[in-house]
């Protein structure tokens, strides 16, 4: 259990967010919290965050949805969610009552919808705002003729300044990891008014099924996660981290203490754990744990380990 | 909820068919098991088998529970291997299992079909159903069984079925034992006969379906026209198998864009409320 002796020594912060410890959970794969409920108490968790929600309810994807890869899988789930409505009504009140930052998870299709979502969060039991800048598997814009907002600076930008208009909670902008300079996306949310980073979204990639001569996945592609995903995400927080002075929180194939040790030591202020706990309900209280049991062995502090990568390594990307 | 993650001792593995194993697990985990409700057996470690596997009850006590299960990739061949005295991590009992009291209620008699490694969950209503579960008044219900699979020595747990007194009939792909044929053509026959006048049989108040999907649309027509009601069992991929990742979406016969979760509001659905 973690208990709560040496509970400084995991303390952090992201921006003007106050953690108790670095392990929030990761959008989309940890419900709105409930639903976990019943294999720890997850109120013992830095934060969590919310599976994004949008203006209206969305049915998701066609299926099949999801395919395993080798130490991963991909999905393309299509942000099925219950709607503002639906989440203030049925999904906040048992969030709000726990005693953890809840971030609650965004994504529209215009830079104003994200100011208008954001807005209408401006309500109790929401400690902070994630914009979902970056999944790859829904189509942006009004006809879907839009680029994902974060593949280009500007309209990353405009989202962030549109949702940092609304809302006077911390808003951090969650980034995807296919574009070819990253900190070029962490500068645009920065002026936009960002006051974190999120990174990263699910890598995309496409399984096919070899004796039907097509994709697995229903929509053709989707996005990867698990394991097989970490050194990219480990690789794009320490160049942000290099980069930019913003503070950025770490996402990406975390399952053990281990894992999010990498993240840390490349400059994460704080890690989600995502895909593990599909393979393990417990893992982010595990992860928690583990970090615990290290920082005690090492008489060491989450915060003395944010960036120690950093210092050491060479930044030659 | 009252899914458990625990560490289970392999108790017992048995071959019983060709490529198929009986595993018995110590565990408490089966003690509020009911029948369609289903397990995920991790195995982490295991090369290609990166997310956990979901796999029905065959029979669920108090102290221990079985799985019968066909090996047919990393994963199956992975827990058919195992051995007594080896531990898997196992996650459960999740989903919604059959609705018995409906299922009994409705009409006395039941009549399970089942498809190759479908068996299972089936096995277990006939289990639970005469060891009491449903209800000491239904506990001597009238229990017809049809079971298919491709060949005699694949036609899974007849025996254990007869021995608590269930009436199984089977068909086999290749005429190798009983009916020539589809097993959804001993239904529709059973059915036939049923409705007709030569009075052999009585309608069955519900039909209980597990197999490959295209025999369960063909079970949920043939109940449709017969107007019997129809519950089935159905698989699809599945990652957390809790509810969260909302991976294991099928189509609802309501609109074409609404989902259900197979994880969740399933495994076992009314035939009328999916998109066949
Ligand atoms: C709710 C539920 C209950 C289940 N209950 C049982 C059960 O009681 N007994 C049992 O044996 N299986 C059961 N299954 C199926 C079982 O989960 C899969 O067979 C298993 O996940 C395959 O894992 P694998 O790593 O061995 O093979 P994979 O590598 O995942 O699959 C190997 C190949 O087999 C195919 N395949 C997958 N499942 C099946 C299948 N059922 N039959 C034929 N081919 C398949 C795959 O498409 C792939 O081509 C159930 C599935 C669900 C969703
Ligand atoms: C099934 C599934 C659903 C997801 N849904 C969302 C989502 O709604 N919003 C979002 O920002 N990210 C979503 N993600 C991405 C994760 O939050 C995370 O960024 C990504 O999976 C990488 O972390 P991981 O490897 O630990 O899973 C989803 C991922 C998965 C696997
Ligand atoms: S398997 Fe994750 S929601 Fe059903």
């Amino acid at each position: 259990m973690v208990s709560g002796d040496r509970s400084d020594s995991l303390a952090t912060s992201v921006g003007p967010l106050r953690l108790r410890n670095p392990v929030l959970t990761a959008s989309g794969t940890f419900g709105y919290g409930q639903e976990m409920a019943s294999f720890f108490d997850v109120a013992k968790l830095g934060g969590i965050v919310t599976k994004t929600v949008t203006m209206r309810p969305r049915p998701g994807n066609p299926t099949p949805r999801i395919a395993e890869t080798p130490a991963g899988m991909l999905n393309s789930i299509g942000l099925q969610n219950v709607g503002l409505d639906g989440f203030l009504r049925d999904k906040l009140p048992y969030l709000a009552a726990l005693d953890t930052v809840v971030v609650v998870s965004i994504m529209a299709s215009t830079a104003e919808e994200f100011g208008e979502l954001a807005g209408e969060l401006r309500v109790e039991g929401v400690d902070a705002i994630e914009l979902n800048l970056s999944c790859p598997n829904v189509s942006y814009g009004d006809g879907g003729q839009h680029v994902m907002f974060a593949h280009a600076p500007e309209l990353t930008e405009a989202a962030v300044a549109a949702a940092r208009a609304a809302s006077d909670r911390p808003i951090v902008a969650k980034l995807g990891p296919d574009v070819p300079d990253i900190a070029a996306l962490g500068a645009a949310a920065q002026r936009g008014g960002a006051d974190a980073l999120c990174v990263m979204n699910t890598v995309p990639g496409m399984v096919i099924d070899t004796a039907a001569k097509r994709p697995v996945l229903a929509r053709g592609s989707g996005g990867l996660s698990g394991p097989a995903v970490r050194p990219i995400g480990v690789r794009l927080v320490y160049q942000l981290c290099a980069a930019l002075s913003l503070p950025v929180v770490g996402v990406g194939g975390i399952s053990t203490a281990e894992d999010a040790l990498q993240y840390l030591m490349a400059g994460a202020h704080a890690v989600q754990v995502g895909t593990a706990s599909f393979v393990r309900p417990t893992a982010a209280h595990d992860v928690l744990h583990g970090l615990q049991e290290y920082l005690q062995d090492e008489g060491s502090s989450v915060e003395a380990l944010i960036g120690a990568a950093q210092r050491k390594g060479e930044s030659n990307g | 909820m009252s899914a458990r993650l625990q560490e289970c001792t392999v108790a017992a593995n048995r071959e019983v068919a060709p490529g198929h194993a009986l595993v018995t697990l110590e565990s408490g985990i089966g003690a509020a098991a009911e029948p369609g409700q289903f397990v995920q057996v991790s195995l982490d470690g295991v090369a290609g088998a990166f997310l956990p596997r979901p796999f029905s009850f065959h029979r669920a006590a108090d102290d221990q529970f079985q799985l019968l299960l066909r090996s047919v990739g990393p994963g199956t061949a992975a827990i058919v291997a195992t051995r007594p005295g080896e531990r898997l991590t196992v996650l459960g009992p999740l989903g919604r299992g059959f609705e018995l009291q409906r299922a009994i209620a409705s009409g006395g008699s039941l009549t399970l079909v089942g498809g190759g490694v479908g068996v299972p969950p089936l096995h277990h209503v006939a289990d639970f159903v005469r060891a009491g579960g449903a209800g000491s008044e239904v506990t001597g219900a009238k229990i017809d069984a049809l079971v298919g699979a491709a060949t005699a020595e694949l036609l899974l747990a007849v025996d254990d079925l007869r021995a608590i007194d269930v009436d199984v009939r089977v068909s086999t792909d290749d005429g190798s034992a009983g009916h020539h044929g589809l097993v959804t053509e001993l239904l529709h026959d059973e059915l036939g006969a049923a409705g007709g006048a030569d009075g052999r049989g009585r309608r069955p108040g519900c039909v209980l379906a597990c197999g490959p999907h295209p025999m369960l649309r063909a079970v949920a027509k043939i109940c449709r026209h017969s107007d019997v009601p129809c519950q089935v069992a159905m698989e699809e991929p599945m990652a957390c198998g809790y509810g969260v990742c909302l991976g294991c979406a099928i189509p609802a016969a309501a609109a074409p864009d609404r989902y259900l979760l197979l994880c969740k509001d399933g495994p076992v659905f009314d035939a009328e409320q999916v998109a066949w």
